[in-house]
């Protein structure tokens, strides 16, 4: 996976990582299965160069929000993992803002990667409101509480 | 350390020093083409039950 990211930053692609994989990263000892990305609902440009990143691993490209809300989470298999892309998030209503709040955390092995700010985290968890959210909404306020987020 | 009657203790132990943790790698994943979903609502429904297949599919410990 820290290859897929260190190509994703070098081609600029506009990303931020969300979910489990982004909870872990806060430090939160937590499992996910698959790596959530919320990218522009819009940015073609964005989009063909992901395509071309992920070219032998996609079954079918990855697409624009349709009109109709169609393609909002777009979901593949590949060598690196499930691979999620969010082209909307709850709580956070648009992209520009999210991005420029981003914040830059690390894997295990150092990679550098752009993640959803934590105050953002906490809104789209707090949206989304499942019983798998409670635990992470729990830590990010506690990291709120003492000043860590 | 004991805390008793707290089940969000764990969360405030590990907020108080985050530390990340090696990913680990998945197992036993059905495989699957890719999708697309209108909404995270139909997103969730479809992993619920990717989940339950994959509980279907694990060996029996007997």
């Amino acid at each position: 996976m820290n290859d897929l990211i260190r190509a994703f930053n070098a081609a600029r692609i506009r990303y931020l990582l969300v979910g489990g994989q982004a909870m872990r990263l806060t430090g939160m000892p937590r499992f996910s299965m698959d790596w959530d990305f919320f990218i522009p609902p819009h940015d073609e440009a964005n989009l063909a160069r992901l395509n071309e990143i992920l070219d032998d691993e996609l079954d079918a490209p990855l697409v624009a929000l349709g009109s109709h809300g169609e393609n909002f989470v777009q979901t593949y298999q590949t060598r690196w993992g499930i691979l999620q892309f969010h082209l909307g998030l709850p709580g956070v209503p648009r992209f520009d803002d999210a991005e420029a709040a981003a914040v830059t955390r690390h894997t295990e092995d150092s990679t550098p990667v752009k993640c959803l700010s934590g105050c953002h985290m906490l809104a789209a968890k707090k949206a989304a409101d499942r019983p798998q959210d409670q635990a992470d909404i729990s830590f990010l306020e506690e990291l709120q509480r003492l000043g860590k987020l | 350390m004991k805390i008793t009657d707290d089940y969000n203790a764990k969360q405030r132990l590990w907020a108080a020093n985050p530390v990340v943790v090696p990913a680990p790698a998945p197992v036993r994943l059905p495989a699957f083409k890719s999708r697309r979903f209108s909404s995270h609502a139909e997103m969730n429904e479809w992993k619920a039950a990717l989940l339950r297949q994959l509980a279907q599919s694990l060996p029996s410990h007997e």
